[in-house]
This record gives C-alpha cells, sequence and structure tokens, in this order.
C-alpha cells in the first residue's frame, strides 16, 4: 500500500510532503529516499524487520521501501533508548533493527543484524507495538490492505494539510499518514512536546486543514494558545477520537469553527477503524447496533462493554508475543450506556474505580468539574484505600488568577450537589500541569 | 487533658472532612465517640488516606482488626 504511495511516477514532485518546523521535504525527495532505501536494503527481502520510527520523511521512505521489499515491519517507537529496542526486537525475533543514525538528522539507517529470526509471514505487513497500559507491548499485525481500508482516496480534497498528532508509529498515526499521502498531501508534524501556543502557530503558518487528534489534545490547544490565531487556521475537518468524546468538546470547536465538518472516529489498534459519527452529537445512534452491513463493522454491547466484529481488524497477534490470537468478537474494553436512541461511552473498564463495591468511571466526574470556571484541565483516577478498596481522588489545572482554596471548595461543593457519595472525590490536588500518554491521551494511572 | 500530636491531627482531619461534606462541625476531643459522628465509612476512609499523607502511616493496610471507639483509640495507632 505505502509503496504505491511513495514509488509512483506521477507524483506532484514540487509539493511538499512532508513539513515540521525547520524542514520541508517534498514529494521528489521523498521518493527518491525511498528508492535509495529500497536499493541499499535488498538483502532484508522478506524477512522480519524493526524499524525505530520517528515522524519525519526518512522513516515514511524507509517503511515504503520495506513495504516494497515484502518484509514484515515492526514498528518500534524512536524514543525507546537502543538497549531497550535491541532487546524487544531480539524477543519478537526479528532478524534485523534499522536505527536513524545518531545525530537523528542523517537519512542513512544504521542496520543491526540479530540471530534467530522467526519465519517471515509470506507477505508484507506492518505490526504495531502498542504499549499497553502496563508491562510487555502487544505486537498487533496488520496487513498493508486492513490498513488502507478505511483510507477514503480523493474525496474532494486536492492536497490536503494534515496535521500529525498522534505518534507516527501507532494506528491513529499511520492512518493519519497512509490518508494524507492517498490524497498527495502535506503531512504537518510538530516537535515533540511543542508548546500548544507554537503548535497553533506551526498550524497556521502552514495552513493546516484536516486535524485528527483526541479530545484531550484540542482541550490544550484551546485552552494555552491564542484563540483569535487559532480561529484563523484554515480548517476543513476536525476528527475526534482516542478517548470519550463528551458534548462539551463538540459545542467548543463548533464554537471556533462553525463552518468545519466534525467527525468523530472509533477505532482501535487490534480493530482497526469501526464507525464514524458526523452529526456533531456525543454517542453514536444505537441503530448502529446488532446490524450487519456489507464491509462495515457490527457491533453490539454485553455486560455493558462495546463488542465489535470488524473487517478492518488485525490479522493476528504476533505468534511470538504474548497475547493469542484476536477472536471473533473483540471485547473492547469500553464501557457504554444507552439513552434516548443513542449509545454513549462511559470509559475504560480498566479505568473504572472500585469504591466500596460501587464503580465509578472516572470520565463521569471529570465531566462534572471541567465545567467549573477557573478549571483548566481534570484527571480523575483511583487511589488505594485500605478501608475502601479505592476511594476517587483527582488532579486540577486552576486558572493562574484563580484562589486556589476557593476552588478547591467550589469543587467539593459542587460535586456533593451532583455527584453520589461514591463518585465524590476524597482526594483533590492542584497541580500545574496534568500529562498526556504517548498517544495523546490523559493518563489515569493508579497511585497507592 | 492535652491532646497528644496525633489526637491533634486526627481532629483536624475530621473537620476538613465535615467541612467538605456541608455539615457544621462538632466539638471534637480524644473522648469523642466515632460512631456518633454521622460519619459515613468513606468518610472514615477519606480520614484514614489523609492521616497516611501526614504521618506516612496506613495501620489498616496490614488488614488487621482493631478496637476503635473513641478518638483517642484511632489516634494511638499511629503513634
Amino acid at each position: 500500500m505505502l509503496n504505491c504511495l511513495l514509488f509512483e511516477e506521477s507524483l506532484p514532485d514540487a509539493q511538499p510532503a512532508v513539513v515540521t518546523r525547520n524542514q520541508t521535504v517534498n514529494w521528489a525527495a521523498l521518493r527518491e529516499q525511498a528508492q535509495r532505501v529500497f536499493s541499499i536494503q535488498d538483502a532484508l527481502g522478506k524477512r522480519r524487520v524493526g524499524l525505530s520510527f520517528r515522524p519525519v520523511a526518512e522513516s515514511y521512505a524507509a517503511l515504503a521501501a520495506l513495504d516494497r521489499l515484502a518484509c514484515d515491519v515492526f514498528l518500534l517507537d524512536a524514543n525507546l533508548p537502543f538497549e531497550v529496542a535491541l532487546s524487544l526486537s531480539k524477543r519478537l525475533k526479528l532478524g534485523a533493527l534499522l536505527t536513524t543514525g545518531r545525530s537523528g538528522q542523517s537519512s542513512e539507517f544504521d542496520v543491526h543484524e540479530l540471530s534467530d529470526e522467526a519465519k517471515w509471514s509470506g507477505s508484507s505487513s506492518v505490526t504495531i507495538l502498542t504499549s499497553g497500559s502496563t508491562g510487555e507491548p502487544k505486537a498487533a499485525r496488520h496487513s498493508w490492505e486492513s490498513m488502507a481500508r478505511p483510507v477514503r482516496k480523493g474525496a474532494g480534497n486536492h492536497a490536503p494539510k494534515w496535521l500529525l498528532t498522534y505518534r507516527p508509529n501507532l494506528y491513529a498515526g499511520l492512518q493519519v499518514m497512509l490518508q494524507c499521502f492517498a490524497d498527495r498531501g502535506t503531512l504537518v508534524v510538530p516537535d515533540l512536546h511543542m508548546d500548544p501556543q507554537s503548535t497553533v502557530q506551526l498550524m497556521y503558518d502552514t495552513g493546516v486543514q484536516f486535524v485528527s487528534a483526541t479530545p484531550s489534545y484540542w482541550r490544550r490547544l484551546l485552552m494555552f494558545s491564542d484563540a483569535e490565531l487559532l480561529k484563523r487556521v484554515p480548517l476543513v475537518q476536525i476528527t475526534l477520537g482516542g478517548e470519550v468524546i463528551d458534548q462539551s468538546i463538540l459545542d467548543r470547536l463548533r464554537q471556533y469553527f462553525p463552518p468545519t465538518r466534525l467527525v468523530h472516529i472509533y477505532a482501535t489498534t487490534e480493530l482497526g477503524r469501526c464507525f464514524s459519527v458526523s452529526d456533531g452529537k456525543a454517542g453514536f445512534p444505537a441503530s448502529y447496533l446488532n446490524t450487519v452491513q456489507p464491509g462495515a463493522a457490527e457491533l453490539k454491547v454485553y455486560e455493558g462493554e462495546l463488542l465489535v466484529r470488524s473487517p478492518n481488524s488485525m490479522r493476528m497477534y504476533d505468534p511470538l508475543s504474548s497475547e493469542q490470537s484476536a477472536s471473533d468478537w473483540f471485547p473492547t474494553g469500553d464501557m457504554v450506556e444507552i439513552k434516548d436512541g443513542r449509545v454513549y461511552f462511559v470509559g475504560r473498564k480498566s479505568d473504572m474505580i472500585n469504591v466500596a463495591g460501587s464503580k465509578v468511571f472516572p470520565v463521569e466526574v471529570e465531566r462534572v468539574i471541567r465545567v467549573i470556571p477557573g478549571v483548566l484541565d481534570v484527571r480523575v483516577f483511583g487511589k488505594t484505600s485500605s478501608i475502601a478498596g479505592e476511594l476517587v481522588a483527582c488532579e486540577i489545572v486552576a486558572n493562574p488568577d484563580q484562589d486556589r482554596e476557593a476552588l478547591k471548595e467550589v469543587v467539593v461543593r459542587t460535586c456533593r450537589a451532583q455527584l453520589n457519595s461514591q463518585q465524590q472525590p476524597r482526594l483533590i490536588k492542584l497541580v500545574d500541569r496534568i500529562d498526556l500518554s504517548s498517544a495523546g491521551k490523559t493518563l489515569r494511572t493508579r497511585t497507592s | 487533658m492535652i491532646a497528644t500530636d496525633n489526637q491533634s491531627r486526627i481532629i483536624e482531619v475530621l473537620l476538613e472532612i465535615f467541612k467538605a461534606k456541608g455539615l457544621s462541625s462538632p466539638a471534637l476531643s480524644s473522648e469523642t465517640v466515632l460512631d456518633q459522628l454521622g460519619l459515613e465509612s468513606l468518610d472514615f476512609a477519606q480520614a484514614v488516606i489523609r492521616m497516611e499523607e501526614i504521618t506516612g502511616k496506613d495501620p489498616f493496610a496490614t488488614g488487621a482488626e482493631y478496637q476503635i471507639k473513641t478518638l483517642s483509640d484511632l489516634a494511638v495507632l499511629y503513634d
């Protein structure tokens, strides 16, 4: 798939393909790099190859070349220390690991040959290593065909400019790249950990039209950047995904960008893209459940959890990683409730807090706190209690000109009025910032 | 009788909890009988976590059972 996109003759050669703050690589240069890797690395053909992956033209070119060489490619986060990447590659029984030169600027790759390589799968594939919430990464293998199936080519978008907000080596980041490249567009890549104001400046300077991001990512941009500049970014479409999408973020984006198309999408690394909603409302129509349509994912709810059977799903967990292959119906771990013909997400099963036997979802509590004036950001999580199992704890980022003690009291009072005793946060801490995971999601790690 | 350090700490933590619940605070002393305060078990769980933050100790973490009637019975567990 990717090799078809990059090796073609009829590319818009002079147009930018990948743009970062300091560098612009046009389509001709991208193709040339891919061709160079293809010819230099032909010994890697039909093998299991790890690729240390950064959101730069060199990495995309190498990925296309390895696709053309029919490799089983395993994408490793380039932020992993070399020793960790190497030992992971050995555990996955890869034949070689490709890393970029130490300076990070060189377009030449270092090839580290490894012994004890497992068998090639028989066709070109790409394996995504998800961090999982803890421990050993899961290796989800996709065929390029299943990866590319959600891509809608052409749809009237001439050379669209996409902002890459996701990690380039994970499912969402690969989808954005494939969609952008399929339309011969320009991928605009902010630096890792770029501050919101600089990101918005980059969006404005490059004329970004399409953004796919988590609600947490958007909340950060809305909070910490110049609203007038942000409103001048010529956005055509905003795609939300990766987290529970609540009505308040949809409404705020609608208010900022009245003519922009707002879509939210449901996809996971294992299942690929399942469905999308574009009516500007949270949740999705209950009519999506229990229906079979050709080429579409089937959905059902079992004991409050969304189960999916998807044609875009991965082929398998790599047999050498710890997980078994995916069964027919896949439990998503996302809990839902159905109200008035609409299915709403209430949170991850694993984020559920067990307070003296009652289930509390962080999102339900965050929703109440987030709308309190003076609250910029909030994170709710479980705190281990020797008496109650867990208690609800929260961290809040306050507006800088806000009296912190007074805000705490308002939070307590509001939660008491709107939440039951189990849901009320018992521990409230004011913090300077709340970190997002590498997938751009609010972290809900428990503390003990 | 002068309250011990841990008695004072527990009184402070309980007053905080009463305030957060929007209740007027009763007079608290070492002789106060805890289950007559009208607090729920989650309030008690909250007090134990707050005391752990202050003292670094959680006497309930071992799963041991204690005979606790008064505020001073609770306070000695932190001594």
